[in-house]
């Protein structure tokens, strides 16, 4: 669906197993703006997907044990994926690819059974992001025997920012927001009075229902939420996020993590990182200056980095 | 071509006191019940040249609908080391041409060593919002 709102050109679609919205500060070259984006995504699906059998990813996920040279997209990603890692002291590892398949999502959300038999999960921390031997600049990877690839908590950001990229290239200029399942992106030049992005515990809400709304020149936004995609096997709930030293879903003071930075990867490597850190995430976000917004499991909403208070 | 994980001080500290206060929600009865576990878990770790590594015991509680019996979980090893065996086979490249995608612009941070921003958030009224940010719905 495309539809040209004001003087903005607004476009929803879905993707990568959620939902997509690209907006154009110049409508006439929305169509131009949104193919790029498709393509992007398409792209991003065919190389980082864990629930397709084509994808590059499963094809190395089949190889483990083995060194390989990834093409670019999936060298990209995998990059972003040890990074983060890097930056998060392993909050955020993309070796919980066997963790979150043994766990229940071993399909695309859309198919994985909302109920289903009780689970036995072990304990067991993840094998580590320091197990994966990456050359960004050969791109050869190496990835242990046993060791399942999972770039789901990086790569849809990423794909955010390059889409929004490839987008505001197809227009020659103007400014374009994209939003992946609420990873959004901000390039080019905003609109009069900004960006505004309302923030709600899940993407598919309206805007008239959100929590509180922010208005942003550039960078990214993201959310990591334990109450969306969340899957019940016998009497308990789990949901998607991993924490990687128990290689089970996180145990968390927080239904909701809002992160803003210069770009949407790194605010969606903030905002999951804050989810399995718990309450130590309110200083450490603090200490590192991004705008956060947290809330916890009664509702109560705690605000770091810069993040303003709503208005009275 | 691979080698143990070894874990710093800090880490292992952490992964302990993690593995310490665990609340599992997940157990298989053999009637099917599950309730909520509380794993009380004993703990202990040395730390040998620098690798350190954790033992769990995991006794569990139950609390679950009738039936049900108590299950075990176990935390048999923090140090995760990888079963890598050091011999690594050379394949073709997997994906010889750039995509639309990896050929797109690179992010201002794609290689920037911490997370930061640059970016002044200001507080604005929702109804003008162009986009929601929140948990990734379907």
């Amino acid at each position: 669906m495309i539809a040209g709102m004001a003087t903005l050109g607004t476009a929803d679609d879905s993707a990568l197993g959620t939902n997509v919205r690209v907006v154009v500060t110049q409508p006439t070259l929305l169509a131009a703006a949104k193919a790029a984006v498709d393509e992007v995504l398409e792209d991003i699906d065919l190389a980082c997907s864990r629930f397709r059998d084509d994808s590059e990813l499963a094809r190395l996920n089949r190889a483990a044990g083995t060194e390989v040279t990834v093409g670019h997209l999936l060298g990209r990603a995998i990059d972003e994926g040890l990074r983060a890692a890097r930056l998060t002291d392993g909050d955020v590892d993309p070796t919980v690819g066997t963790a979150i398949r043994l766990a229940g999502y071993d399909v695309d959300f859309a198919a994985v059974a909302a109920e289903g038999a009780p689970l036995t999960l072990v304990v067991q921390p993840v094998p580590g992001w320091r197990a994966v031997r990456f050359d960004p600049p050969s791109r050869r990877l190496f990835v242990p025997t046993g060791v399942e690839i999972d770039l789901g908590a990086t790569a849809k950001a990423l794909a955010a920012d390059l889409a929004a990229a490839a987008g505001l290239a197809a227009m020659g200029g103007g400014g374009i927001l994209v939003s992946l399942g609420g990873d959004i992106a901000l390039a080019g030049r905003p609109p009069d009075g900004g960006w505004t992005v309302a923030i709600s515990e899940d993407s598919n809400d309206r805007v008239e229902t959100a929590q509180e709304s922010i208005t942003l020149q550039g960078g990214g936004v993201a959310s990591s939420s334990t109450r969306v995609r969340r899957w019940r096997r016998g009497e308990v709930e789990l949901h998607h996020i991993i924490d990687p030293r128990t290689g089970c879903p996180a145990q968390t003071p927080w239904r909701l993590a809002t992160v803003v930075a210069d770009t949407c990867v790194d605010a969606n490597i903030a905002s999951t990182a804050s989810i399995v850190r718990g309450t130590a995430a309110v200083e450490w976000l603090g200490s590192l200056r991004l705008p956060a917004r947290l809330v916890d499991w009664d509702g109560h909403v705690v605000r770091t980095g810069g993040w303003p208070a709503p208005p009275p | 071509m691979s080698s143990p994980r070894r874990l710093t001080p800090d880490t292992r500290d952490r992964a302990l006191r993690r593995l310490r206060r665990i609340t599992l929600a997940a157990a298989v009865t053999s009637t099917g019940a599950v309730g909520a576990i509380t794993l009380g878990l004993a703990a202990t770790a040395h730390s040998t040249a620098g690798t350190a590594s954790a033992s769990t015991t995991a006794t569990d509680l139950v609390q679950g609908g009738s039936g049900s019996t108590a299950a075990t979980s176990t935390a048999t090893s923090a140090t995760a080391s990888p079963a890598a065996t050091a011999s690594a086979v050379a394949t073709p490249a997997a994906t010889a041409a750039p995509t639309a995608a990896a050929t797109a612009a690179p992010t201002a941070s794609a290689s920037a060593s911490q997370l930061s921003t640059s970016q002044s958030v200001q507080s604005s009224s929702g109804s003008r919002a162009q986009a929601v940010s929140g948990g990734s719905g379907r």
